[in-house]
């Protein structure tokens, strides 16, 4: 009628060598830490601060500020100041040093 | 047995929502930025905690992923897929920190690991995976506490699933002599 048979096969013996105890170990060990209040709050500053150093209104009134210093240098002398003249010490007009 | 660990599928609606929140920040709303960190930030810490056994740490780990993702959004080729970018991230920032921790060996008191203690399981977990090198660290952790497949493990430490399988193997091996030797 069945043919399952009446007797079964011999259970295989398995050492117990540490394996699964280990694991199941190291499963139980498992963290599940919530998030801390304000979690999200030094990357909202910190993109915030980023964000606004890559807008160009960030960046326009420190140019500003250069040219008008480089202009108001320029309009103080620093294009009246004439050119010092160097010699010219090239190595043709003073020969070989051998 | 692998398809029995694979995680459930991540719904269509939530990876739309996702895309739309990515192309939000993109444009610089700051109401997206937050909703993808609330989104994602639970199993950044949780992974990050596993990995390096020390919460304070995880939540800079966590926090220094969301920002580098996002100063990386440029390099995310699909929208939708935000959530394994930082993921991804977490993890490389956790083995660096595992790098750059000085080693000490582990201290334990095997006569205190008595079975059923939860806390002292814990504590001597922690030793032991002290003992591990990060890679096979964290890729034990990937597998047996976060339930990873090796794929997913392979794509968030970013080596091939035959190194994969090779370093959970050895990781096994040797957390197992660990234990053995603490059960002394």
């Amino acid at each position: 009628m069945s043919s399952i048979p009446k007797t079964r096969p011999p259970l295989e013996v398995v050492e117990n060598d540490g394996m699964l105890d280990s694991l199941s170990a190291l499963r139980e060990a498992r963290l599940e830490p919530a998030p801390s209040p304000d979690f999200d709050l030094p990357i909202i500053r910190q993109w915030r601060h980023e964000r606004s150093v890559r807008s160009p209104r960030f960046w326009t009134p420190f140019v500003i500020a250069a040219l008008v210093s480089a202009a108001l240098a320029w309009a103080l002398g620093g294009a009246a100041a004439s050119p010092v003249e160097t010699p010219d010490l090239t190595f043709s007009e003073y020969g070989s040093p051998n | 047995m692998q398809f029995l660990r694979t995680r459930t599928a991540v719904p269509r609606e939530f990876k739309s929502r996702e895309a739309a929140w990515v192309e939000q920040v993109r444009k610089g709303k700051e109401t997206a930025m937050t909703s993808l960190v609330e989104a994602h930030r639970a199993r950044l810490l949780r992974t990050a905690s596993n990995i390096l056994r020390d919460q304070n740490e995880a939540e800079d780990v966590a926090q220094e992923a969301f920002l580098k993702a996002f100063r990386e959004l440029h390099r995310l080729r699909d929208d939708a897929a935000f959530g394994g970018f930082v993921y991804r991230i977490a993890v490389r920032l956790c083995m660096d920190r595992l790098r750059s921790r000085r080693a000490e060996p582990a201290e334990f008191d095997c006569s205190v690991a008595g079975p059923g203690d939860r806390v002292v399981n814990r504590v001597l977990v922690e030793n032991l995976l002290a003992e591990l090198s990060p890679d096979m660290r964290a890729t034990l952790v990937l597998r047996e506490m976060e339930q990873l497949s090796y794929d997913e493990i392979a794509e968030a430490t970013g080596v091939p699933v035959g190194t994969v399988r090779s370093r959970l193997h050895a990781a096994r091996e040797k957390f197992r002599g660990l234990w053995l030797e603490a059960q002394k």
